[in-house]
């Protein structure tokens, strides 16, 4: 049989185009990594947070809101409640002080729960959304709100706590933490109990200012949470086995978070005296019309233990704070000022 | 416009209204919800008829509730079953695939509208249904359209979407309703309308309905030839070339304009003197029916697990009534597994017995029942789920959590944990510690916090197991023992009842 030379060369040449194609394919397959390795992990950036030092202001101070005590804190008092936080911070040197014109502000505010506010469980909406107000205020291009709660699913806690609509109306977003968007962040020296951990990150990533919002509640399992437990929900993974290592996990975070320089609040507008972190009944929670703002979390958390009834020198992450030099336990020796509003 | 264009447009609208309120009954969006989640449920009368023969009870939520299934009863009497394919989504959806998957040449299309005998299968698998819902066992919901269409979309086609907040959510077992699903649909490929002739009860109890139905189809004898065009489009398989089968005809109009001659039109009290008068099922078929019916009920009983031999994981919603008259009165809609918030309200497979399949179980390990919510009595179209407020949900009790301490860190192995302790809901908790020292196996001391339930405070809310660290068989379950529903809460219900007045 004859094959002429134009068949000769289609056919070759469609049988060599298949067979290149497929031992190309095969080999630029062979050559791509495998996808096994996992990413390195992100680490804080210090520099990204130039928040000012102030060495000839307070640590912390106090707001405490008189006009708030006809009402009760229970009731909605947004006015009050925002000349309160106008308050604590300015002792601090204003809110210009931490945030500046363009900043992407990232408030973390307790929302850890599907619970109404009045069980006291979260941070009041009322306060959240004075900072974001605030922050506004300051010039922020952007006020994220974000939190990764222990009920699920994520949005029904910011939507039954009243944050959802809080942060609406004062003009700032939340961004509803996602499990498959966690990184895994690396921790800073001096830090034992936690290793790259995967992390609510990404709110974090874009911006360069954090306020942390935390009420006062009593904690069944290390005796109060404020300011340094609130930062928990910014863990991922399988965070409750910190259970078993609590107070070294606890300030193993707040000396994580404390390279972003964050503005902490206490809300102590109402306050969880038992049966927290979740409470459940109106007779668990107390009002007491306090606002704390400041930089020392370690003073700041012993001030709110001493609003619990609790002695700072029993609750282990303080004692561990105190050693690791995070901050000053014994709070009454930095005279924090008190305004009545 | 031809009336046909006008069916068209108002079916794609029912439609469209289907799948919003399939979409917006999430917990987020139910609030904003201007007309009932279960809106289509309600409107149906075989949920109506089937829940009246086994509960004899008409549920309402809402103003009318159940009771506006009247208006479709009404319609069909007028109208016929106009109800399959101008409102019923299922329909609509198994007419879309089989118009897309529709045979080219007109002679096989003519061939696949042909009248076959095993239609009459759907007013056998009625007869069962309503006969065993006679003796106290509703089992309309597994062909209902309308239930099966709201399962199949809650626990099969949402998640698979992954739309909205259905994107992270699963239901076991889901793959079974799903894959009935698509069976269902690629059905029509084979024989159009397959479900809706062969299968769906309502069609049967509409198809029934319309022998006394005052708008018919009607052949005009002198203007037909007898080419058997109308068939080309006929949705029914109604045979309107011959002697027409009102109770297949589903009003599609298709034949109308399908007919070259004009010879077929839509009157107002037609003779039916040509027609087919009743759905030839024949004694032999309708006995059979009956008798499985009949059998049914019974037989599902024997076991005892809706009973004495009740498993502990059929942990019902709270608001549920007690287990008979739950397997009355839920027709396995899935509306509480969709609007549920945290994902915990599953499909049972056998774990409440055969006629549980598909009735609601919280799963805790899925999720936990959040306090302060109600959703899923707000959306049970038939009262399986009474509507309870938050203050009543207070004191209901779904169950019981039980320490598994031989799996429990601090009683099995020295580490402190009692994440189960912080996340318990209540006030005063109920789960509460002792304090124990103990020496651990490298010879150092160890203070633990030793949980335990106290069984007159929990809820069963199953908190404490979502919360539990050991990732396999939680070292702390809800069962459903000392779940508080009650005799009480039936009679609550009555008391709201159309039936029964005070």
């Amino acid at each position: 049989m004859r094959v002429d030379r134009r068949t000769f060369f289609r056919r070759v040449g469609a049988a060599g185009a298949v067979a290149a194609a497929g031992a190309g394919g095969a080999i630029w397959m062979h050559l791509r990594p495998d996808g096994l390795r996992e990413p390195d992990p992100v680490r804080i950036d210090p520099a990204r947070f130039d928040v000012a030092e102030a060495p000839d202001r307070p640590k912390f101070a106090i707001a405490n809101g008189k006009a708030l005590e006809a009402g009760g804190s229970m009731a909605s008092h947004p006015e009050t409640i925002l000349r309160m936080a106008e308050a604590a911070v300015g002792a601090l040197g204003g809110i210009e002080r931490f945030v500046q014109k363009g900043d992407v502000v990232l408030i973390k505010p307790n929302v850890g729960f599907a619970r109404p506010p009045h069980i006291g469980a979260t941070a009041h909406p009322d306060v959240v959304a004075a900072f974001v107000r605030l922050a506004k205020a300051a010039g922020a291009e952007e006020v994220i709100v974000t939190d990764y709660p222990m009920d699920k699913p994520v949005e029904a806690c910011f939507r039954v706590a009243g944050i959802a609509d809080a942060v609406a109306r004062a003009g700032g977003t939340i961004a509803y933490a996602r499990e498959d968007l966690f990184e895994k962040v690396a921790m800073p020296d001096g830090v034992l109990a936690l290793q790259p951990w995967p992390m609510w990150y990404r709110p974090l990533a874009r911006a360069n200012k954090v306020i942390g919002i935390a009420p006062v509640k009593h904690h069944v399992q290390s005796g109060a949470t404020l300011t340094m437990k609130n930062w928990y929900g910014l863990l991922g993974g399988t965070r409750s086995q910190f259970h078993q290592d609590i107070h070294r996990v606890i300030h193993d975070l707040a000396l994580l978070m404390s390279a972003t320089r964050p503005l902490l609040v206490l809300d102590a507008t109402r306050i969880l005296v038992r049966n927290g972190p979740t409470g459940g009944r109106a007779s668990d929670v107390e009002v007491r019309n306090q606002i704390i703002a400041g930089t020392d979390p370690v003073a700041m958390d012993a001030y709110g233990a001493t609003l619990l009834g609790q002695d700072p020198a029993r609750i282990g992450y303080l004692e561990y704070g105190r050693a690791s030099g995070l901050g000053e336990r014994d709070w009454k020796s930095l005279r924090p000022p008190e305004i009545t509003i | 416009m031809s009336i046909r264009k006008v069916r068209i447009i108002w079916q794609v609208a029912c439609f469209a209204l289907f799948a919003w309120l399939a979409i917006a009954t999430a917990a987020a969006t139910i609030g904003t919800l201007p007309v009932s989640a279960s809106l289509f449920l309600e409107f149906d009368p075989l949920v109506a008829l089937g829940t009246s023969l086994s509960a004899r009870h008409l549920y309402h939520i809402g103003l009318f509730g159940l009771l506006c299934s009247l208006l479709v009863f009404i319609v069909t009497i007028i109208f016929g079953r106009a109800f399959c394919n101008w409102v019923c989504p299922y329909g609509a959806a198994h007419q879309f695939i089989g118009w897309l998957t529709r045979r080219r040449r007109p002679r096989e299309r003519m061939e696949a509208n042909r009248y076959r005998s095993w239609f009459a299968t759907k007013y056998v698998v009625l007869a069962a249904f309503l006969v065993a819902a006679l003796l106290g066992s509703l089992q309309i919901g597994l062909l209902d359209p309308l239930c099966l269409f709201h399962r199949s979309v809650t626990a099969a086609f949402l998640p698979a979407a992954g739309l909205r907040d259905a994107a992270t959510r699963f239901y076991l077992g889901g793959w079974v309703i799903g894959g009935l699903l698509v069976a269902f649909l690629v059905a029509n490929a084979f024989v159009p309308r397959f479900f809706c002739r062969t299968l769906c009860p309502l069609g049967a109890l509409l198809g029934l309905l319309s022998r006394v139905s005052l708008f018919r189809i009607h052949r005009d004898p002198e203007r037909c030839t007898d080419c058997g065009l109308c068939a080309r489009r006929c949705e029914g398989a109604c045979d309107p070339h011959g002697a027409l089968r009102k109770s297949e005809c589903l009003v599609c109009f298709n034949c109308i304009d399908d007919c070259p001659h004009g010879a077929l039109s839509y009157r107002f009290l037609p003779p039916r003197a040509g027609e087919v008068a009743w759905p030839e099922v024949g004694p032999r078929r309708t006995f059979l029916g009956i008798a499985a019916g009949l059998a049914f009920a019974p037989l599902a009983r024997i076991s005892g697990r809706s009973t004495k031999a009740f498993r502990p994981e059929v942990i019902r919603p709270p608001g549920s009534v007690e287990e008979l008259e739950f397997l009355e009165r839920c027709v396995k809609c899935g509306q509480c597994m969709r609007v549920c918030p945290t994902n915990t309200l599953q499909p049972a497979g056998l774990e409440a017995g055969i006629e549980g399949i598909w009735t609601p179980i919280h799963v805790m390990r899925v999720g936990a029942c959040q306090v302060h919510c109600v959703l899923c009595g707000q959306v049970c179209p038939t009262g399986a789920i009474q509507r309870i407020t938050i203050a009543e949900k207070a004191k209901v009790k779904i169950g019981t959590a039980f320490f598994d301490r031989g799996r429990c860190l601090p009683w099995a192995m020295d580490t402190p944990c009692t994440v189960c302790w912080e996340a318990c809901p209540v006030s005063p908790k109920a789960i509460f510690t002792t304090e124990v020292q103990v020496t651990g196996r490298d010879g150092e001391p160890v203070t633990l916090a030793r949980p335990q339930v106290d069984p007159s405070l929990c809820i069963g809310c199953g908190s404490c197991e979502q919360a539990c660290v050991v990732p396999d068989r939680k070292a702390i379950r809800v069962s459903a023992a000392g779940e508080t529903r009650s005799r009480a809460q039936v009679e609550a219900s009555r008391n709201r009842s159309l039936l029964l007045r005070r």
